[in-house]
């Protein structure tokens, strides 16, 4: 090996040109970040997502987001094309950043949904949102507050008054795996977001407004989108196994349909009991907040998709521990004075009949309900408050 | 932090790298370097700073008495003591929790089960690497091969080195010592090529080869017994060449890091694959790991200069059993240790008759001999090692497994490079226009591949 120093000044010696390469990848990652991230994305979520606050809601405001040929999550993380279910998806974002079409928009709205991605109505037509079937089955208004987590008291009760929402419904869409955490503090801007909570509250609104819309830009890397839809293609388990097959759990339908589950909605709280009785003195406690804002609570208890279709695969599993678990929420909200509304009973027995028609309540290849899902939650909690 | 993740190439580095060239003088720059490990090795967990410091301070302050003592019992003193402080650290995080099972195994083989208390320990990374260097130290300055530093910073650089912290080379002070006496007056153009191009070598071989292997292996050595013979067969071999382009190419980007950074570290990997013999093997392999092993363990038991041969077979059995005790806290680390210890007295032993083999053969038999002995390396317990070893030797079929043609192609470029091609350090790192762009063209695929977020630690890293 030659010890002696090499000449390094030439254009086409390594030592110029690797960092070099470096640096152009560096830049070339900098500028693709303030590239729409639209083309790479399969659906909404990722494109609209907000990462700084700039609005109340989840979502970059006012944007409107189409794909011809969406997919679901699951297929996505498995890496599984055969069992992408392709359809059309529009999501578009109202001025506070949360998932309202202005088209589906009207003046007084009489209720709010909250809630996760279910209530915010991810993969789903517009038209076919809880918060749309509800609009249509009350003839009054349902705001969709949906976000990532459902909306702390606090920022419900902004919104409400934004809204100008004194009196009306606030549908609280729980899903039952959201019984695996423990409910959330009694103030909010807890935990990690705390610093940056406090960071844009120091710097004022007009200064966040104008830093957050480059900042969420900056957030997505289009590159490394790129690279990880390359590796994927690769890995396609001709050249190389599909390693992200061993992310989701494969299983078939008793039609012989082909349904991708995530390990995590096999999960149960170890003690079914004591969850549901954490989550009843949250809910109590929450009722007892929006009776004083003139609002009405009520809870929808979602079961997860492994819930109501792990007894209808070709093999059926063990699902007993999440029955009990709905079971005991349900139970447990009620003698806490909590208005609930469990769609187990109705989707365990609609999914077995609507199996025979090829029909079901929640899509195949991702975690979501689909609008089969959404009409006939939006018909119980009709039937409920009616 | 991960040399193979964006954080480490895109900000790390180049903080460090342009800082340290900023600074001028050799404490400023020793100084630079201590902190910028300590940062490099915080970011995994800040908490294990402190043991790493409390070595670097034991070792120092050990050196510094061995200088001022005058007679040879205080010498003594202060070598058994700051090792025996190394050692029990070493011991406590690495090696009790093996130690608390394998007594309750024994006991209740022996029908008197007892239950001691196992504690939930993290293993420091690293803490196999940067206690043979404290030790190492003590040792060398006990024996008058070096002559303790009296700059606390240099020799926490020494220990703390960022580029060769968490899986080595292990460094020996003397080694370097010369390089960093001169860090004040390093040039930062003179290695500038030669550290880019052993560091984009080392990505690739990490990066494109050794973790393309795993890829597509590792899925298949958890269900082993469902395997084909064929598919045992790829298995061990696709690890056998993982873990060389694994470790040898974290060895390469230590080596290119410290170029960089004006510290040239040892060669670590002398194509071990194209060894002719179990011994030639040892002298390729993990080169600073087994002459620390030989000069620091071996000799001092006698070595080969002892009154009988059987002596000297006992010397290389706890050597290699100990060896292999270091890898992991796992009796098949142990047997690993064990087997290539019984391979050196067989060779010892049958060496002249296997000398006479052609050259072909001599280089075939080792290469056989090192890939049955790595099926005991991957393994994580006796179970798994016989259930591969049977579906290798038991010619049934079974399935092969997905990503096969992907795997014969890494595994053909694999081969070529380990067996034909000449290593890092037989390059001459001179390129011309055409090997600078392929190299360019593989450093910026290893890049995209990190970039897609499926980052893989170094297998050594668990050492």
């Amino acid at each position: 090996m030659n010890d002696t120093a090499a000449n390094s000044a030439s254009v086409w010696s390594i030592g110029h040109l690797l960092p070099r390469l470096m640096l152009l990848f560096f830049v070339l990652d900098l500028v693709l970040r303030f590239v729409p991230l639209d083309p790479l994305t399969f659906r909404a979520w990722e494109a609209m997502l907000r990462h700084y606050p700039n609005a109340v809601g989840p979502f970059i405001p006012s944007k409107h987001y189409h794909r011809d040929n969406s997919y679901g999550g699951v297929a996505s993380i498995g890496n599984l094309p055969s069992l992408r279910q392709y359809h059309s998806v529009d999501f578009t974002t109202d001025a506070f950043g949360f998932h309202n079409p202005p088209a589906l928009a009207q003046p007084n709205p009489v209720g709010i949904v909250i809630g996760d991605s279910f209530a915010v109505g991810s993969e789903l037509p517009e038209d076919q949102s809880l918060s749309a079937q509800l609009t249509e089955r009350f003839g009054g208004y349902f705001y969709n507050a949906g976000s990532q987590q459902p909306l702390h008291l606090r920022s419900l009760e902004a919104a409400a008054q934004r809204l100008g929402l004194r009196h009306g419904l606030v549908i609280f869409e729980f899903l039952e795996a959201r019984a695996l955490q423990d409910p959330p503090a009694a103030t909010p801007d807890g935990g990690r977001g705390a610093v940056q909570a406090f960071f844009f509250r120091a710097l004022g609104q007009e200064w966040t407004d104008r830093l957050a819309t480059p900042l969420n830009e900056l957030h997505s890397s289009p590159l490394q989108a790129l690279s990880a839809k390359l590796e994927k293609k690769i890995q396609g388990d001709t050249l190389l196994p599909n390693s992200f097959a061993a992310l989701v759990v494969q299983e078939k339908l008793r039609d012989g349909k082909p349904i991708v589950f995530l390990p995590a909605e096999f999960k149960s709280p170890g003690d079914p009991r004591g969850a549901a009785d954490h989550w009843a003195a949250y809910f109590a406690w929450y009722t007892a907040q929006l009776r004083n804002d003139g609002l009405e609570l009520v809870v929808v208890l979602v079961p997860n998709r492994t819930t109501i279709y792990a007894p209808l695969l070709a093999q059926p599993r063990e699902v007993s521990p999440s029955r009990a678990t709905l079971d005991d929420f349900a139970q447990a909200l009620q003698n806490s004075g909590v208005r609930t509304v469990s769609l187990e009973p109705r989707y365990a027995h609609g999914a077995s009949v609507l199996l025979d028609q090829k029909k079901y309540l929640y899509f195949l290849d991702d975690t979501h309900w689909n609008g089969i899902g959404t009409a006939i939650a939006a018909d119980e909690i009709f039937n409920f408050c009616k | 932090m991960l040399f193979n993740s964006l954080v480490f190439l895109f900000l790390f580095l180049p903080i460090v790298y342009f800082g340290f060239w900023r600074l001028v003088t050799k404490k400023q720059r020793y100084i630079w370097l201590t902190v910028a490990s300590y940062i490099f090795y915080g970011a995994w967990n800040y908490k294990f700073c402190a043991l790493m410091g409390f070595s670097t301070a034991v070792s120092y302050f050990a050196g510094l008495g061995m200088l001022g003592a005058t007679d040879s019992r205080r010498r003594k003193l202060f070598l058994v003591i700051p090792v025996t402080i190394d050692l029990l650290l070493l011991g406590f995080f690495k090696y009790f929790n093996f130690t608390v099972s394998s007594f309750a195994e024994l006991s209740a083989w022996l029908h008197v089960p007892v239950h001691p208390p196992a504690l939930n320990i993290i293993l420091p990374v690293g803490i196999s690497f940067y206690t043979f260097h404290t030790i190492s130290y003590m040792v060398d300055a006990y024996r008058g091969v070096i002559t303790p530093t009296r700059n606390f910073w240099e020799f926490s650089c020494y220990v703390s080195l960022f580029s060769q912290l968490v899986a080595g080379p292990i460094v020996r002070f003397r080694q370097v010592e010369a390089d960093l006496d001169n860090l004040g007056h390093a040039d930062r153009t003179r290695w500038l090529d030669i550290g880019w191009s052993f560091f984009a070598i080392g990505m690739m071989k990490k990066v494109l080869i050794a973790d393309t292997i795993a890829a597509v292996i590792n899925p298949a050595w958890k269900d082993v017994a469902h395997l084909s013979s064929i598919g045992g067969w790829l298995c061990v071999l696709g690890y056998t060449y993982q873990i060389y382009f694994d470790f040898s190419g974290y060895s390469d980007m230590a080596v290119g890091l410290g170029y960089l950074f004006g510290i040239r570290l040892p060669q670590n990997f002398n194509s071990p694959y194209k060894a002719i013999n179990i011994s030639d093997f040892w002298h390729r392999w993990h080169i600073s790991l087994s002459t620390c092993l030989r000069d620091y363990l071996y000799i001092p038991l006698g070595g080969s200069r002892v009154s009988s041969n059987w002596l000297v077979y006992r010397n290389l059995l706890i050597t290699m059993l100990l060896g292999g005790l270091w890898h992991g806290a796992n009796w098949t680390f142990v047997f690993w240790g064990g087997y290539h210890g019984v391979l050196l007295c067989l060779y010892k032993l049958f060496g002249r008759f296997w000398d006479r083999l052609p050259a072909v053969l001599q280089r075939a038999g080792t290469f056989f001999l090192v890939v049955i002995g790595w099926i005991f390396f991957r393994s994580d317990n006796f179970s798994v090692a016989a259930a591969m070893l049977a579906r290798m030797f038991s010619f049934s079929a079974g399935d092969l497994f997905p990503g096969l043609i992907g795997l014969l192609i890494v595994l053909a470029i694999a081969a070529a490079i380990a067996h034909f091609a000449p290593n890092t350090f037989e390059l001459n790192h001179e390129w011309n226009a055409w090997t600078v762009a392929g190299l360019g063209l593989g450093y910026t695929a290893a890049l995209l591949a990190i970039a897609s977020g499926q980052q893989s630690p170094f297998l050594y890293f668990q050492f």
